[in-house]
């Protein structure tokens, strides 16, 4: 293979899972340096393969592009629900209700 | 954010500039169309005007490390022809790129490790794929076969039908395809990129090298949980790893086996528990450690071996709690809760097509672990909290439980261990004895320290030292982390010896081992001043044996790391593979175990038997086929039973006229295998009784012993004659044949001497008629003699098939493999003296096509009743180009 190819390849497999790890650890491991979300990003990155492969051999679906972005986007949106847009929009929303 | 203060101070300082500059050199080393010598020059005067500025900036001791780097670049550079040494220059590149950023205080000592041992190793491991496209080998084909299913149908497969047709091809739903369903995954993710499978398959596992490496660092940081000297001590350990040859034979980009990725998530799992544990946070193991370990049984099979080495380690320190009054419960509860949680995951995912969850019972060797698990527990539990809230009977009354339970259950649990850690470990059938992984390791004590010295280096003997220290923590400090690490430590130490196979799961504890050495080493160095300079010493001496001046100080060679990729083997199958891809669906191939999985990878046609060697009765039919069937009335009984069997349902459901085995094919290497097939063929598969001990020999052409230009030699009439003299050497056998001697006359005329194990001279017919033998070829007699002289100096780049003769004596120069492979060119042997066999061309097997020159070559069977038609094949050109001459 070529090195840039290589390169490119590498980053599209390691970064979905780095993502994805970092967002399941998030939840798992509540306090750690940032090093160590490292680390667990890593050892928890592959998983999401485990939710495709649920779905597969229980023939809740077959594998495409949709149902892989489906999976490692549904993962990373809980995450952005979680600590992001979502709660901010929670926060204001009860903070009017209150009003 | 950088204060004004250190940015400026950055900004003056040239040897930063310098190191960062010097990091990039190797990397742009091939744009800059730079000789070698002057790069060498470059660094070595980098190095020396560093060392100047460094100590003249009162930084020398901060900037060591970098300028050792630096001087090492410029040796590398230097000595560029060493194996591997192309990428040496990369790899320290980018770590004195890392060094160099926490020499200037830009980054701290443990995120400079953290990423750039990530990417050094990524870099290392991922090298196979910057020299070859091939998936490598044999094994890793398995799983790129199933990825391409998944990749192509969407679907996971729940049935192999493409081998053993007499147990109707193998059930895999509960096979962990894990590692298929991943590359199937990023293939698909590829596509978008313009590049797809084949590119998921070749790089998986190099970047399981360096993930592996992050998680081991923190592994190792957990397991010396609170220890000083724990982050140091964790460095070596993973450099150790990384560098070394026995896990790089799995974990190295072309090799798509699920080792690789199975091994990174054994050390999830245990740095997760181990995390869980140090902080008693169950949370973590419940949701982190059982989803991780869920995941793990989906995709390798070392789950268990982790189960038992855990339990052992539960059980230790919990004796050791029981003298030194702790509880050791917690280690229990974080386990189990992993295990149970776990168990779910990965049984709604493995289970076969009409269940939801699969309820197959736990391994022996699972229950075993967890009665010791338990038994140990709960005796330190029971002697630490309440022995002195029971009654004296009552107590009577648990240890009488206690022991029925023992002798009930732990027998029959440690059974199943006794055949994991011992049976198989010291694997006794007749088929496994032919398999080189399922060989001993090592026979004697000795033969097993410098194998193991060859395979992972110095951390072979450190890991041998580390087990008094590991004994020493454990019982004097209480040390989980240390019970972990000898108890996974221990039996594989004690397996290994036994089984090659375990070269790889070995190398995980070996490595990481060692740094108990390195942190012991640092702890004492603290109390006893005077004398620190040794272990000091040994520590550095430890690193530097695992760098590329290793060759210099020992027999370890870490470069070999770079080139596990696929050999002449696999490229010689390459244009066969092709051809069969082209045939029907519905074609079956006879041919050796060895290359079923690339026939059914490849080119997606049946095969007989494949690598898993699944069925030992239908291996032994085809080695009785090729090797014990000495008529081809006999080897078509053989033939005409699996050719049945393909016209029966379920093959006659799948394809209108069933599966035709059409073809054989053979290859070279199989005059080497025929060994093996004679011992299986002969083999007793019911008591395990050993085969003969026999196999073809091949004489292959020694230049340094002929004289191919020619001398003057008188012949018995006294007249001066020009003769040349032609050797070829032969592999050992049983009739003492160590060598050929041909000699060619001016007169074109060939003589023939036989050359016993004394060096004594035969004629050839006398020989032959002696030892009842013949000489046989792939290639005319003609072609062999004429290649070798002409390619004599450059014999590896020609086909085996063109400088080796084979040599066969008794039954062997009537099995099938001599019929079929010999029989093209046999009359040219016949012809010329040399082949003494009554069969000529054979009557059921019509010769096909040769590929790369007769390294492997195919027949069509001709069944005596017509029972199949397959469409006629065209003939493929040689299209690799694998094969090519140089210029004489």
């Amino acid at each position: 293979m070529e090195p840039i190819s290589i390169l490119i390849a590498l980053l599209v497999i390691f970064l979905p899972m780095l993502a994805t790890g970092f967002v399941i650890s998030t939840f798992i491991v509540r306090e750690c340096s940032l090093i160590e979300r490292f680390g667990f990003s890593v050892a928890f990155g592959s998983c999401f393969i485990y939710f495709i492969y649920f779905a597969l051999k229980n023939n809740i679906s077959s594998l495409n592009l949709e149902v892989i972005f489906g999976v490692i986007g549904g993962i990373i949106l809980v995450y952005i629900i979680k600590y992001g847009f979502g709660k901010r929009f929670f926060e204001w929303l009860f903070a009017k209700r209150r009003e | 954010m950088l204060n004004n203060d250190k940015t400026k101070d950055l900004l003056n300082n040239p040897v930063l500039f310098i190191f960062l500059f010097l990091s990039l050199v190797p990397l742009l080393g091939v744009y800059l169309n730079i000789d070698n010598v002057t790069l060498s020059i470059l660094f070595a005067s980098c190095g020396v005007l560093c060392s100047h500025l460094s100590i003249k900036r009162k930084e020398f001791v901060r900037n060591a490390l970098p300028v050792f780097v630096v001087f090492l670049l410029s040796y590398l550079f230097y000595n560029i022809t060493a194996a591997g040494a192309q990428f040496w220059v990369i790899a320290y590149g980018m770590a004195l790129f890392f060094i160099a950023l926490h020499s200037a205080r830009i980054i701290d000592a443990e995120p400079a490790f953290v990423i750039g041992i990530f990417i050094i190793s990524v870099f290392i491991h991922i090298v196979p794929a910057l020299i070859t496209d091939y998936v490598e080998e044999i094994d890793p084909y398995y799983d790129y076969k199933w990825a391409q299913e998944i990749f192509n149908t969407g679907n996971v497969p729940q049935h192999d039908w493409l081998t053993y047709p007499l147990k109707g091809g193998l059930d895999r739903s509960l096979m962990p395809f894990g590692n298929p369903v991943a590359i199937a995954i990023y293939g698909k993710i590829l596509t978008l990129f313009g590049m797809g499978l084949l590119q998921s398959t070749l790089l998986i596992s190099g970047l399981m090298g360096g993930m592996t490496a992050v998680v081991a660092y923190f592994l190792l940081k957990e397991l010396m949980y609170n220890r000083k000297n724990a982050k140091l001590a964790a460095m070596f350990g993973v450099f150790v790893l990384i560098l070394s040859v026995g896990w790089s034979t799995k974990v190295h980009a072309t090799d798509s086996e699920n080792d690789a990725f199975g091994g990174m998530v054994v050390f999830a799992v245990l740095f997760i528990f181990m995390y869980a544990v140090n902080r008693d946070n169950f949370r973590i193991s419940l949701l982190g450690g059982s989803l991780v370990f869920g995941w793990l049984v989906t995709l390798w099979d070392g789950y268990r071996l982790l189960t038992m080495f855990v339990c052992i380690a539960i059980a230790m320190i919990s004796f050791v709690g029981v003298i030194k009054k702790f509880r050791t419960i917690k280690y229990l509860k974080h386990y189990l809760a992993i295990f149970l949680v776990g168990n779910f995951l990965w049984r709604i995912v493995l289970h076969p097509p009409t269940e939801f969850i699969s309820l197959i019972p736990f391994k022996g060797i699972e229950i075993a672990g967890f009665i010791l698990a338990f038994f140990a527990v709960g005796i330190n539990e029971y002697i630490i909290n309440y022995r002195s809230k029971v009654s004296r009977n009552t107590e009577w009354a648990l240890i009488a439980v206690g022991a029925v339970a023992l002798i009930l259950v732990w027998p029959i649990a440690w059974v199943h261990f006794y055949n994991v850690a011992v049976v198989d470990a010291q694997q006794s059938t007749v088929v496994f004895k032919t398999i080189a992984e399922q060989a001993p390791f090592a026979t004697t004590i000795k033969d097993y320290i410098t194998s193991l010295s060859r395979m992972f280096g110095v951390a072979a003997l450190l890991s041998l030292c580390a087990i008094p220290i590991l004994i020493y923590f454990i019982c004097r400090e209480d040390d989980f982390g240390a019970a972990v690490m000898l108890s996974w430590l221990g039996p594989m130490m004690w397996g290994l010896y036994f089984k090659s196979q375990y070269s790889f799961i070995a190398s995980m504890p070996y490595a990481l081992a060692s740094s108990w050495v390195v942190l012991f080493v640092m702890t004492q160095k603290e109390h006893e001043d005077g004398l620190r300079i040794i272990p000091t010493l040994l520590v550095l001496y430890a690193v530097v044996a695992y760098s590329p001046l290793a060759s210099l100080m020992s027999n370890y060679e870490p470069g070999a790391i770079f080139y596990n990729v696929a050999t002449y083997d696999r490229m010689g199958w390459e244009s066969a593979l092709q051809y069969f891809l082209k045939a029907p669906a519905n074609t079956a191939v006879v041919t050796w175990w060895d290359y079923g999985h690339w026939l059914t990878a490849v080119s997606h046609k049946f095969v007989l038997i494949d690598n898993l060697q699944n069925d030992h009765w239908e291996i032994q039919d085809v080695a009785k086929f090729f090797m014990k069937a000495e008529s081809e009335e006999d080897a078509m009984k053989i033939i005409q039973k699996y050719q049945d069997t393909y016209k029966r349902p379920p093959y006659a459901y799948m394809y209108q006229d069933g599966v035709n085995l059409d073809y054989v094919a053979i290859d070279w290497t199989m005059i080497g295998k025929s060994g093996a097939m004679r011992f299986i063929a002969t083999g007793n598969l019911t008591n395990q009784a050993d085969g003969e001990y026999n196999s073809y020999t091949q004489c292959g052409f020694a230049p340094q012993f002929s004289n191919i230009n020619g001398s003057l030699t008188t012949d018995a009439e006294g007249k001066f004659t020009m003769s040349k003299q032609l050797v070829y050497q032969c592999t050992g056998n049983a009739d003492g044949l160590s060598g050929i001697v041909f000699t060619i006359g001016q007169d074109n005329s060939l003589g023939a001497e036989a050359v016993d194990q004394y060096g004594a001279r035969v004629p050839w017919k006398i020989w032959m008629s002696t030892h009842k033998s013949s000489l046989f070829g792939v290639k005319a007699l003609n072609e062999v003699l004429s290649v070798s002289m002409q390619y004599a100096d450059k014999l590896n780049n020609v086909p085996p098939s063109y400088y080796n003769f084979v040599y066969g004596s008794g039954k062997f120069k009537d099995f099938m493999l001599a019929r079929l492979y010999f029989s093209t060119n046999i009359e040219t042997y016949k012809t010329a003296g040399l082949a003494d066999v009554t069969w000529s061309a054979p009557k059921y097997f019509k010769k096909d096509q040769s590929f790369e020159e007769g390294f492997v070559e195919t027949w069509k069977i001709q069944y005596p009743t017509t029972t199949t038609t397959v469409p006629t094949m065209q003939k493929q050109e040689n299209k690799t180009g694998v094969f090519k001459y140089g210029t004489n």
